[in-house]
């Protein structure tokens, strides 16, 4: 199939799975049952979203099959955002970048929705009434963290501030995005839809008082939580970077004008919290080459 | 009328198969055992999330990752049921799992066990899923109304786990020999809780549960019973059972098994099971730790900007 294409393809694809696989990781464990039920159903919804596109990318002749795609690839043939791979830390971080991440993925979808990818936009049309439910509970929880006691308010802006810079990360442009543009795969390019997903998270922070996540950046400030084999805390990297690369604040609003922080996620360089992942994901499925399940 | 004379009438209601609902008068023990029975159930459910869901970050396929997140997503469902229902007796869920986390409360003995392979998610999707499913089954007779109503529905969707886990079962036992290797030794590893699971043979005449129509059957029929749905099931594809005085004696029409020995299982029950401590610290440190969590809901002021 078309190199570029795939690229795209793959780009999505992994940022559904690597969310959905995180999203699963608390399957079981969280302090609050019904919040348990909705994380579950999200995290299907999203490794749902995954099988779909990689059973496209196979029909394309990307791979004998979406679970090779899936499970059957290297590390750093993964295309998700590195955001994606972080682990969950605690609620309120998980929550933190679920808001972040299916905001952007809201601007996504709308973004491709007049793509000349014909197959892509078929299925984008299944996945956003889902979609749209993971967005109403994201920012369900974002106002009732956002306005509630002062430590839920504490917690949840840290979160925030912290997988900020990683969440614009998102929108970085694919390495084949030129050419995309050219054949229409992609009407909106990556950075115009960054645009697009700043000024709602602008209005989201701003309507509670939150703007300084856009402004100062922050370490996590919890480990791991959620037990699971991959789990490691990420290690505090660099402390004394306090601002939000990439993003400032020009004439009332805020813009991305610089690179892209954990830049590089579209072409295969993950973090250090990837390897763990990758190796619990695919392991069972690479111990028994051949093997059906 | 006294006490003595109201607990009678009582009694003689659920002996003539009236159903007691939430808002009736019942005695002290009906209330207490009816709710110990229920937190327990509930707790074994949330608890029996855990051995099962550390293998939804290792399914070998997006299909299997799909449904075994579903099927336990299903089992906190029914936590979440139970624990509604339990709540209606008397103690508030924030009370339930704060004495679950911190070890006052029992749940289940085969949830206190490591699963080490994908054998083992086979293994309880079939056979631990269907030993539930006996007993859950017997509790439709249960002569708490609200009960009933829920088992009705797990009961349903238990239904479905099974299936499921008969798919995962067969997959495995007509797959590689690595795979059929995989499952015969989950099956070794799980017999000894699964007969303990049934319980000791029981005096019936002594048991309360069964005294006030709680619970319908013995130990010991509901254990015939899973020998006679599972054990021909598991021959027919080949899968050997370690207990080998088991067969079935047609003259006396029930089931000869061996026993497995009881000591492990009052270690179980004590709470020193082999992942007891390790998934009840997880829990309680995720609960300790989401203390703020509650303080949402509990309606605390909000922060000033």
């Amino acid at each position: 199939m078309d190199d570029a294409r795939l690229t795209l393809l793959l780009a999505i694809a992994d940022d559904e799975m690597v969310t959905g696989h995180r999203l699963g990781e608390w399957t079981g464990w969280v302090p609050y049952i019904e919040e348990d039920l909705a994380l579950s159903s999200i995290a299907q919804d999203e490794i749902g979203h995954a099988k779909a596109l990689y059973e496209l990318a196979a029909d394309l002749g990307a791979a004998p099959s979406a679970d090779a795609l899936a499970f059957g690839r290297r590390a750093d043939q993964y295309r998700h955002a590195v955001l994606c791979e972080r682990s969950n830390k605690d609620f309120a971080y998980t929550i933190a970048r679920h808001y972040l991440y299916d905001t952007a993925d809201e601007i996504r979808l709308g973004g491709l929705s007049q793509s000349s990818f014909k197959e892509l936009v078929q299925l984008f049309t299944v996945f956003r009434p889902e979609e749209r439910y993971h967005t109403v509970h994201a920012r369900t929880w974002f106002s009732r963290l956002a306005d509630g006691p002062v430590d839920a308010k504490h917690r949840f802006s840290e979160a925030l501030a912290s997988l900020m810079g990683e969440a614009v990360a998102l929108f970085e442009p694919l390495p084949a995005e030129e050419s995309l543009r050219e054949d229409g795969t992609m009407p909106v390019p990556s950075e115009q839809m960054l645009g697009r997903w700043l000024d709602g998270v602008t209005r989201d922070l701003e309507s509670f008082g939150l703007e300084r996540v856009l402004e100062e950046r922050s370490e996590p400030a919890i480990g791991d939580l959620v037990p699971t084999s991959s789990g490691a805390a990420e290690e505090s990297g660099d402390a004394a970077r306090l601002r939000v690369p990439g993003i400032e604040r020009q004439d009332g609003r805020w813009v991305h004008t610089g690179g892209f922080e954990g830049a590089g996620g579209r072409r295969g360089h993950h973090s250090e919290e990837f390897a763990p992942l990758w190796e619990e994901m695919t392991n069972l499925y690479r111990t028994h080459p051949g093997a059906t399940w | 009328m006294t006490y003595e004379e109201r607990t009678r009438e009582f009694k003689a209601r659920i002996d003539a198969g009236d159903k007691v609902e939430a808002s009736d008068w019942m005695p002290d023990q009906y209330r207490e055992a009816t709710l110990k029975f229920i937190e327990m159930h509930a707790n074994s459910e949330i608890m029996g999330a855990l051995p099962e869901r550390e293998w939804i970050p290792r399914a070998p396929t997006l299909r299997r990752k799909l449904s075994l997140n579903a099927k336990v997503q299903d089992e906190v469902g029914h936590a979440q049921i139970l624990y509604r229902i339990a709540e209606d007796l008397g103690k508030s869920r924030e009370q339930m799992f704060d004495d679950l986390v911190n070890g006052r409360t029992k749940f289940h003995n085969v949830f206190h066990y490591p699963t080490k392979s994908w054998g083992d998610v086979a293994v309880i999707g079939w056979l631990i899923d269907g030993a539930a499913l006996v007993t859950q089954h017997a509790l439709l007779q249960s002569s708490y109304a609200p009960y009933v109503r829920a088992m009705r529905r797990i009961c349903a969707e238990e239904s479905l786990h099974l299936r499921h886990g008969e798919d995962l079962s067969l997959e495995l036992a007509n797959g590689t020999p690595a795979q059929r290797e995989m499952f015969q030794d989950a099956v070794d590893r799980w017999w000894s809780p699964i007969m303990h699971f049934f319980g000791p043979p029981s005096k019936p005449d002594k048991d309360v549960l069964l005294y006030w129509g709680i619970k319908t059957k013995s130990n010991e029929e509901l254990r015939q019973e899973f020998f006679t749905t599972y054990v021909p099931k598991l021959w027919d594809i080949g899968i050997s059972v370690p207990d080998k005085q088991l067969r079935y004696d047609a003259a006396a029409g029930e089931w000869q098994w061996g026993d497995p020995g009881w000591d492990e299982f009052w270690e179980v029950v004590r709470g020193n099971g082999p992942m007891t401590q390790t998934r009840l610290a997880w829990r309680k440190a995720m609960w300790d730790n989401h203390a703020w969590l509650r303080d949402v809901f509990a309606g605390l002021p909000r922060a000033v900007a």
